[in-house]
């Protein structure tokens, strides 16, 4: 067993001033070995997006991060100077997000930024270097007559391209570890899914580990290693794959699966089941499980307390009291 | 199945002219190409495509906000053209996808609901008061957000005040663009629900416009894919969902991602060449991204080939294209 | 039917809320106090001093303000004239509380012109883009190419200065600003879903422009239209003080500068109470516009 890239213990992230805080991360931890991909999904507001800036050290002004260490391959970094942050994305940590004409510049050309990425951390480097890399790289994403695209500009290119430009860029570098916010959300559907084969075929390559962070279920399963569900700042389930869709224990997880329509499973024309209410606020101390009065399992004892987590092999887990367990054996794994 | 369709799209084309930058002129854009739809009453029927496919542009036609350039659409057997447009609008509202953006911020969700009461003219303000009560129990609003701005309103709540606004006036058709998309999948749940319950309790026929193959098999009876501007395959979605034709909405099956992991990413073998809609591929639109083309395909723009109420466009399924080409082939 | 999701309806505080303005916007809370003390002033002249702003008081000419008494001891300075007096004995208080109404009046009405002006080639061009929004732009380059010294000018030559000629040059050439807001505005407005569901409705363009769009345009409007005042109060200032705007003997700030300039050595109070009016005036209205546009961007 080596040791794992990506090591987070117990991150909190606190947002605002302190009289209207937001505790939108609320002690996280997570591990994510070399080549593995961690997924952690949730709806809007629940703190994914939160933790992948923490991690970055991208977080706006503010909010505070704290945590009892976060380390890459061994080394502290949650200690880092902005200056040695700085240094250090790109070169061991990049990040891909979700609207890529946002991240890129329009007015330097896409061989620009790229040869600019390799060169900010190699400023040895000569000219010729950077730019065969770019070429290497836009032809491993699959991006045809690379070294004319150089020359283009960001607006030039369609939406499933430019994703494509923003992944080598963020592999310039070479990289151990892509944390990839959202990175399909804004592309079509077919787009969608050539952008996470291509991913996951990059992956298998570099041997690099991903930190996916999404709301897309189907994504999940389908390119996740390891899934942590998160709801209100919390991981409420963690596992494999195969562990959290196959037998999902919290109650909230359950839900998400049965609120999407499934073609060949789910009865069409039939009723979903919504999850009722809505999110609690995060600005107040959480009593009790955060999702106490939308769970249709909850007891009064529910509501009391802080729901610790309960983790019966390394690395699966759940935050709840009244999981399903017998049912997920009983079922063997199919959903309905 | 009623004589007259509720909806009848004929041949519709709607064309745009776009300017191509500083001193390049101006070309015309054909966002949606002969568009021949039948939605009949009580049946949803639902639009999947991609950007650029021209969904939207169709959607904006059927509305009549931007009639098209061409062609006719037929509301109940009349014309859409001899109507007038409020005639029209009694008959046809739309659902946006965005509910941020499709409701005045500076609003209340009251004053947003009965706005089209107002602009139609119906009813005096008590009977419009009472027709606000009960549209918000029909989709399921708290009556205490009559005095809320839509900020003060989650995304799901929004999205219940624009289906209540749309439906204020009994539309028999609504038109929905994208309903969910912008929907944590929690509240997309409450939202199809209720767009369900709507069509059974009401009678409406609907329009549903979508990206989101899963949402289309759920709810839909029929469907029909669009490409750039096209309609390339149009069945009933048991159909559509057991034996689908075009390679492209193959490709679009195949990418819609269930959460199941056993499955792994699919290898859709479509190229990452992206026409340009101003500058359409010659022969059928798919074929520089389709994975089963051959030569006939960047030549000739295939027919529409109809069977069983399954029309389709492409090559592959015309029977004279096929044996002149294997005829061809087998020469050589 | 369906299980609504209950929550929301964010409480909006009112307690405090007062507090919590001044003390993350000192700027506005500092600019309308000044300003509503003028405004106040204005409407209240009458009251504020037992003097008519035309009395001329040969016997008691440049009289300096009291606290020339009180920190000079200039024995000519007493509370009878609290400002003092100018060149030909006018009380020079009333001259300025009722010269207020001038600016006042000038700012308010010609900003409302311009602002109507404005709104309509603004929203019509935002909202029809195409050839109309080409039409606005010429109108609006065309207005921008035109001089609005030398217009003023040539139209107090040829109609005489007058308080209704100020208003209506600054009114009619003055819209441009508004226009180009209101313009952005609108096409940011119109690409929104809520215009097309308004359309899909049925709605005549009359009614989405007024009950659409204008409610949405209220608050850039506001701003640039306080901003746009406090230029108009000085362009009147400096035409009169040209002695080509308001015709003397009103009291006219600019022409009380005008009138003073003269005295500068003799009695340069005269000179710095008007210029002060005048300064705060404007700083109000700049601090207003300012701060409305900080809160809106919140």
């Amino acid at each position: 067993m080596t040791a794992p890239l990506l090591k987070v213990d117990d991150l909190h992230v606190r947002i605002g001033a302190r009289d209207r805080q937001v505790h939108a991360v609320r002690g996280i931890s997570f591990e994510i070995a070399r080549g593995e991909t961690l997924s952690i999904v949730g709806e809007s507001g629940c703190g994914k997006s939160m933790t992948s800036l923490a991690v970055m050290g991208l977080l706006p002004r503010t909010a505070r991060r704290e945590s009892h260490g976060i380390s890459i391959d061994g080394a502290r970094i949650d200690g880092l100077s902005d200056r040695a942050m700085s240094d250090l994305r790109g070169l061991k940590l990049a990040m891909i997000f979700q609207e890529p004409m946002t991240a890129l510049n329009p007015v330097y050309t896409i061989g620009n930024q790229l040869e600019e990425a390799y060169r900010r951390h190699n400023p040895a480097a000569a000219r010729g270097d950077a730019r065969a890399r770019a070429v290497y790289l836009l032809e491993k994403v699959g991006i045809t007559a690379a070294s004319e695209r150089l020359n283009q500009y960001p607006h030039q290119l369609s939406g499933g391209l430019r994703q494509r430009v923003m992944i080598a860029m963020a592999l310039m570098c070479g990289p151990d570890l892509i944390i990839a916010d959202e990175p399909t959300t804004a592309l079509d559907v077919t787009i969608q899914a050539q952008i996470l084969r291509l991913l996951r075929d990059l992956q298998t390559e570099f041997n690099l580990s991903i930190l996916l962070i999404t709301h897309d279920l189907g994504i999940v399963a389908r390119t996740a290693d390891k899934v942590a569900v998160m709801y209100a700042g919390e991981f409420v389930e963690t596992g494999t794959a195969r562990e959290v869709f196959n037998a999902p224990a919290h109650p909230y997880t359950r839900g998400l699966l049965a609120a999407i329509p499934v073609p060949g499973k789910t009865e069409r024309g039939g009723k979903l089941a919504a999850i009722p209410g809505t999110v609690p606020s995060l600005t107040d101390h959480l009593e009790g499980c955060s999702f106490f009065g939308r769970c249709s399992r909850a007891v009064p004892d529910c509501a009391l307390g802080h729901v610790a987590l309960t983790e019966p092999s390394a690395g699966r887990a759940w935050r709840c009291r009244r999981p399903y367990l017998e049912e997920a054996a009983h079922q063997g794994g199919a959903l309905s | 199945m009623s004589a007259e369709p509720m909806i009848d799209v004929r041949r519709i084309n709607v064309t745009f002219s776009v300017s191509r930058g500083f001193m390049a002129g101006r070309k015309p854009l054909r966002a949606v190409q002969e568009v021949d739809l039948v939605a009949h009453a009580g049946e949803t029927l639902a639009i999947v495509g991609e950007s650029g496919s021209g969904k939207t542009t169709l959607a904006n036609a059927i509305l009549n906000i931007h009639p098209p350039t061409s062609g006719e659409i037929f509301l109940d057997g009349r014309a859409v053209r001899s109507l007038g447009r409020k005639e029209f609008a009694r008959q046809v509202q739309p659902v946006f996808q965005d509910p941020y953006s499709s409701l005045n911020p500076r609003r209340s969700v009251g004053a947003t609901i009965m706005q089209p009461l107002i602009v139609h003219g119906i009813g005096d303000h008590v009977e419009r008061e009472q027709k606000l009560l009960r549209i918000l129990d029909l989709v399921g609003l708290p009556r205490r957000v009559v005095n809320a701005l839509p900020h003060q309103l989650s995304g799901g709540q929004r999205q219940r005040v624009a289906i209540a606004r749309a439906l204020i006036i009994a539309p028999k058709l609504l038109v929905c663009d994208e309903p969910t998309s912008a929907l944590d999948v929690s509240v997309q749940a409450q939202i199809l629900n209720l767009l369900q319950d709507l069509r059974t309790e009401l009678g409406l026929t609907y329009i549903l416009i979508t990206h989101n193959l899963a949402v289309v098999e759920h709810i839909a009876s029929r469907v029909a894919v669009m490409y750039l501007g096209r309609i390339v395959e149009e069945a009933s979605v048991e159909d559509l969902f057991r034996a689908p034709k075009h390679p492209y909405t193959i490709a679009l099956l195949e990418s819609a991602l269930t959460p199941d992991p056993t499955l792994g990413l699919p290898d859709l073998g479509l190229s990452n060449v992206f026409p340009n809609p101003i500058d359409p591929p010659s022969g059928c639109h798919f074929h520089p991204r389709c994975n089963r083309t051959f030569a006939p395909c960047s030549r000739v723009a295939p027919r529409s080939i109809v069977s069983d109420g399954h029309r389709l466009e492409c090559h592959l399924y015309d029977p004279d294209i096929m044996s002149a080409h294997n005829a061809h082939s087998g020469d050589l | 039917m369906q299980p609504s999701e209950p929550i929301p309806l964010r409480e909006t505080r009112r307690r405090g809320r007062l507090a919590r303005v001044i003390v993350e916007r000192p700027g506005l809370v500092l600019g309308m106090l000044i300003l509503g003390l003028i405004v106040l002033a204005a409407i209240f002249a009458p009251y504020l001093t037992p003097y008519d702003p035309y009395d001329q008081d040969i016997m008691s000419r440049r009289l300096p303000p009291v606290w020339n008494g009180w920190f000079l001891g200039d024995p000519q300075a007493t509370m009878a004239h609290p400002f003092g007096t100018d060149n030909v004995g006018r009380d020079y208080w009333a001259r300025l509380v009722y010269g207020a109404r001038i600016s006042l009046i000038v700012g308010f009405v010609s900003v409302a012109i311009s602002g109507f002006i404005g709104s309509v080639v603004g929203i019509s061009a935002g909202y029809f883009g195409g050839k109309v929004d080409l039409a606005a732009n010429f109108l609006i380059q065309t207005r921008l190419a035109v001089p609005v010294i030398l217009v003023a000018l040539a139209a107090v030559a040829a109609f005489g200065g007058s308080l209704q000629m100020i208003i209506l040059i600054a009114g009619l050439l003055l819209w441009d600003r508004a226009a180009v807001v209101t313009r952005t505005v609108t096409q940011q407005i119109a690409k929104r879903d809520f215009i097309k569901a308004a359309k899909a409705l049925g709605a005549s363009d009359l009614r989405i422009i007024l009950t659409e769009i204008l409610p949405n345009l209220a608050a850039p409007l506001a701003v640039i239209l306080t901003v746009e005042m406090g230029q108009v109060i000085l362009l009147e200032a400096s035409l009169s003080f040209l002695g080509l705007g308001i015709p003397p003997p009103a009291p006219s700030w600019g022409l009380m500068l005008a009138e003073a300039k003269e005295d500068i050595f003799f009695a340069p109070w005269a000179i710095a109470i008007p210029g002060a009016a005048l300064f705060l005036l404007v700083l109000s209205t700049s601090l207003v516009g300012d701060g409305l546009q900080k809160s809106r961007e919140r």
